[in-house]
């Protein structure tokens, strides 16, 4: 296998393909290209590779505006040719003018970069995640099968037992075909690297064949090849191909081992598919559905597309009454359970996360609100100052729609330099984005970047906050006759009209600043608490692992309770090792939601039955995780083992809750309702609360958790797979080599994955804090500082405008500290009631941010205390500074006519 | 407007340049020998639109040459000055040696 050399760093292509478009076809583009291309190569290795590639594009850049400058020029000499010369001219002039003011040319620019840049992004993550269909799922019609188990208060069970999901199969006709698989993880071991542990598909051999992607080499599994006894072939996904293989091109039929059973390779998928959700390796599975009993088994995923013209209805019939048939079919363990569907997407972007980007998007679009609102701000500014230029060329001639052109073409340039700032901006925004979900478990297609859509969306706001940002202010500047206003100059009353608009900006700045703040200040908090609250645990030197015993070594339940209690009496008795237990989750990474009752209760309708989070646990449990026993005790071996006593703990806030002024203690409590099958627990215990978490959604939601918890034993559930929670005496990382040997000894086929600490998974399960919080966290620094500067504009120019009154009022004796307490409470004003109306918009929206807290109340007093400190006092400062400046101003030269 | 048939300064540097690097006269090396004489950096937008201009009235030539391995795969562009080129060139410096004529010293004494 020879090894591959790596890629040659390539120019970007947009800059070829922007040259394609700008030059004509009797250009030669092509030798253009080339040239550009020559420069690159001769500079690689001497300069950094970004730097080349930027210099690629600004000569790319240069060159198609070169030529699309001549074809203006050309288009504007044979039609229109003097709407066009005097566009040319107006552009000019335009340029002219901005070059001679450059602080405010560029802070315009800088301001509506910003703008641009976070609008753009948010934009492009919305787009990217959530509308762009995936490239496998174009039309929308990749579905799941699924089932629901109303009367248990399930809505939706993801996965199917195999029985069930052949029955579907075989029987339905709203699909083109079903396809099922359930995500597993494989050790793959060779010569060739050292092992390691790759997401794999366990499915039917028709898996890959519903995607309906082909293969980069090789072929996809085809029917037959699955089901006991079928040949052993395994699909490789690229990313394996070309790290363990050098992308080698003669892989194909070579053997690897996978969980030490040899696979021969049949494939390799294209560079970046990982279907259906991050996939790397796609295997068939070998279980033979007779041999299992009804809903036993290995659950599979049912995937299929709908048929052409099949809609959800009908589909939804169809399944529902293929369903009535399993449960005729097998009475006892399918009663009552129903059928449907969930869309690929839906199923992969769920509802809160969904909601989070949009209020994002929302959020952003304020900011770029402001931005604009402080280059309307500047443009006012200086259409003021040149307002008697514009009125002596109105009163020239010049004709009023020529001027307010002018005038829009100015800002329109300020737009477009912001608008290139920002997308530059924008792409490193999106590269960071990229970087920070990189370690998330998110579906493979999720793809953010700045493609042709996020390039148009960017072209229409850009030009949409120029043209708004620049209207007002030209109409504004070319209105009124040249008498009033020469008048109005020298008394500074036309500055009274602008300066009341140009209030009405700062205020409504403010206000969006302020709520953006808010918001931004919650999660921020949020973040804080994630590393600072007390979770009601202790995970710090928790070591855990998670084992899943495979359905054909450990068939029976029997057989995984004397893996377990071995297991965890092998780990007890290890030096370093002070407590070991078996959950289904570790503390705060999630748990279940089920139904009960308790024992005595009546219930007269099906919604009566009492809720609460419930955990699948060992003795020990609470011990190993320091969870605090309040009342009574833990289970004893004997009680959590298969054939035990069936006792439960319950959280404090449950027992308070459920069993109010009573002891807890002796009650019975049962999972499902009044017919259910499953056994009465007798309670012996109470722990402390403790944080849930939510598993599936890094963290959404979870505060909105109630705090019952009710922990059962593994008895009563006997799950294949669980997580080992083992507490180090001395230093947990050394337990990670202990936990694999000793499960290496008891069955060397078996994997262990996920090692690492409580406290480690904790931060991981709970991703969202950390991802939102510095997203919402960035827009309010960003929202702080175009504040800041947008008051500190408005009220340097407003002093200015009234130099002359004040100069009056210091020649005829006034104290300077009396101006300055002037001005001071114009701008405090202001700032008064865009701070109120902030705070009250930012209460508003903080409502839905509810699920992306942690421990913080949408109405935080701290929260917005500090917020008010903050923006009052940048506000406070933004006005003091030119009031200060302004005091300093010498009574004569103020006077002095302009 | 300047008259089809006249030469601005700049395509006057670039026919030179052509004529300068015969045997060599590719684009790339052609503006670096303009900004090389000049000491001044040229636009690669208004040296390539020249080069159109150029072409369109008559006085330059090019050849596609292909390449492999380098410049992305992308051709070359070898140039020549033609005979009417080179007729304007040696107009222009005859107008040129005109206007100079006996101002050597008085241009910078």
């Amino acid at each position: 296998m020879s090894p591959a050399r790596p890629p040659q760093p390539r120019p970007p292509e947009w800059a070829d393909e922007l040259l394609r478009h700008a030059i004509p076809s009797h250009g030669e583009t092509d030798a253009i290209i080339g040239d550009l291309h020559q420069e690159f190569e001769e500079q690689l290795g001497m300069r950094s590779l970004n730097w080349l590639k930027f210099r690629y594009s600004a000569h790319a850049v240069e060159i198609a505006l070169r030529y699309s400058l001549l074809r203006v020029k050309e288009l504007s000499k044979h039609s229109g040719g003097e709407v066009m010369g005097s566009f040319i001219a107006d552009l000019k002039y335009g340029v002219r003018m901005l070059v001679r003011t450059p602080v405010l040319t560029i802070t315009g620019a800088l301001t509506f970069a910003l703008g641009v840049a976070l609008t753009t992004h948010a934009f492009s993550a919305v787009y990217g995640t959530m509308i762009r269909p995936p490239s496998v799922d174009p039309n929308g019609d990749l579905t799941f099968v699924q089932q629901t188990w109303p009367e248990r208060n399930i809505p939706r069970i993801q996965s199917l037992p195999i029985h069930d999901f052949e029955r579907f199969r075989d029987q339905q006709t709203s699909f083109n075909e079903l396809a099922g698989y359930y995500q597993t993880n494989l050790n793959m071991a060779g010569e060739e690297a050292s092992p390691e542990r790759f997401l794999a598909s366990v499915s039917t051999a028709n898996l890959l064949r519903v995607a309906g992607v082909a293969p980069h080499l090789g072929r996809v599994h085809t029917d037959g090849e699955e089901g006991p006894g079928s040949p052993r072939l395994v699909v490789l996904g690229y990313e394996a191909w070309e790290n363990r293989f050098a992308r080698d091109p003669n892989i194909l039929g070579t053997s690897i081992r996978l969980n030490s059973i040899p696979y021969e390779i049949i494939g390799v998928m294209p560079e970046g598919f990982g279907f259906p959700f991050q996939e790397k390796l796609w295997i068939t599975h070998e279980m033979e559905a007779a041999a299992i009993e009804p809903r036993g088994g290995i659950y599979l995923h049912a995937l299929g597309r709908l048929k052409p013209g099949t809609t959800q209805e009908i589909a939804q019939s169809e399944l529902s009454a293929i369903q009535s048939r399993i449960v005729a079919e097998f009475p006892e363990t399918h009663a009552g359970i129903g059928a449907t569907m969930q869309s690929y997407m839906d199923r992969y972007m769920p509802e809160p996360v969904r909601a989070l980007l949009w209020l994002m998007l929302g959020a952003v679009g304020g900011v770029l609100l402001i931005s604009s609102a402080n280059v309307a701000n500047l443009l006012l500014a200086r259409a003021t100052l040149r307002t008697r230029e514009v009125a002596l060329r109105t009163a020239l001639g010049a004709n009023r729609t020529r001027v307010i052109r002018q005038l829009l073409v100015e800002s329109a340039l300020l737009g477009l330099v912001g608008g290139l700032i920002g997308l530059a901006l924008a792409h490193l925004g999106i590269v960071w984005f990229n970087n920070a979900i990189l370690d998330i478990q998110k579906p493979y297609w999720i793809d953010v970047r700045l493609d042709g859509v996020a390039l148009a969306f960017t072209l229409c706001i850009t030009l949409a906050s120029a043209v708004v940002a620049g209207v007002v202010p030209a109409l504004k500047a070319s209105g009124g006759g040249l008498g009033a206003i020469l008048q109005d100059e020298s008394r500074g009353s036309t500055s009274l009209r602008l300066g009341r608009f140009s209030s009405a900006l700062v205020v409504t700045e403010l206000a969006v600043s302020c709520a953006l703040l808010v918001g931004a200040g919650l999660m921020t908090r949020s973040v804080m608490n994630l590393k600072t609250m007390d979770m009601g645990f202790d995970g710090a030197d928790v070591t855990i692992a998670t084992v899943v015993l495979p359905e054909n070594d450990y068939p029976l339940p029997s057989d995984r309770d004397l893996f377990w209690s071995e297991l965890v009496s092998r780990l007890e008795s290890e030096p370093g090792v002070a407590n070991v237990a078996l959950s289904d989750f570790s503390p705060g990474t999630g748990s279940q939601r089920i139904e009960f009752s308790i024992e005595g209760a009546t219930y007269a309708q099906d919604s009566d039955y009492p809720r609460t989070n419930a955990s699948v646990v060992s003795a020990d449990y609470h011990a190993t995780y320091g969870i605090s026993l309040l009342q009574g005790r833990e289970m004893t071996e004997a009680e959590w083992r298969l054939d035990g006593d069936p006792v439960a703990l319950v959280s404090a806030s449950f027992a308070e809750h459920f069993f109010p002024g009573e002891e807890a203690i002796g009650k019975r409590i049962r999972t499902g309702r009044a017919d259910s099958p499953a056994e009465w627990m007798t309670v012996v215990g109470i722990v402390d609360d403790v944080y849930t978490g939510s598993g599936d959604l890094g963290g959404l939601g979870a505060s909105l958790n109630t705090p019952y918890h009710l922990y059962m034993p593994v008895g009563q559930a006997m799950n294949a797979g669980a997580i080992v929670g083992m507490k180090a005496t001395g230093d947990p990382t050394a337990l990670a080599q202990v936990v694999r040997q000793v499960i290496q000894s008891m069955d060397s086929d078996l994997p262990v994955f996920n090692i690492g600490t409580a406290e480690q998974a904790l931060e991981t399960a709970n991703w969202s804090f950390n991802l939102f919080g510095s997203l919402f966290g960035a827009f309010g620094l960003v929202a702080l500082f175009l504040a800041a500067v947008g008051l500190y504009g408005v009220m340097a120019f407003s002093v200015s405008q009234r130099r002359k009154e004040m100069g009056v009022r210091m020649a005829l004796g006034a104290d300077p500290t009396t101006i300055l307490g002037l001005i001071v409470r114009r701008g405090a004003t202001q700032l008064a009631i865009g701070l109120g109306a902030g705070l009250a918009l930012g209460a508003l929206a903080s409502r839905p941010l509810g699920i992306a807290l942690l421990g913080v109340d949408a109405l935080d007093p701290v929260v917005y205390a500090s917020i008010t400190l903050t923006l009052g006092g940048t506000g406070l400062i933004a006005t003091l500074v030119p009031a200060l400046r302004a005091t300093r101003v010498d009574p004569n030269t103020a006077l002095r006519p302009e | 407007m300047p008259p089809k048939n006249s030469l601005g300064e700049f395509e006057q540097m670039v026919l030179l340049a052509v004529l300068q690097k015969a045997g060599d006269a590719y684009g790339v090396e052609v503006r670096r020998e303009i900004e090389s004489a000049t000491g001044k950096k040229v636009t690669r937008g208004a040296f390539y639109t020249s080069l159109d201009r150029l072409n369109t009235k008559g006085y330059l030539t090019w050849e596609l040459r292909a390449v492999e391995n380098v410049r992305g795969g992308h051709p070359q562009r070898y140039f020549e000055v033609t005979p009417a080129g080179r007729e304007q060139l040696m107009r222009a410096r005859q107008a040129m040696n005109q206007l100079w004529n006996g101002l050597e010293d008085v241009v910078l004494p």
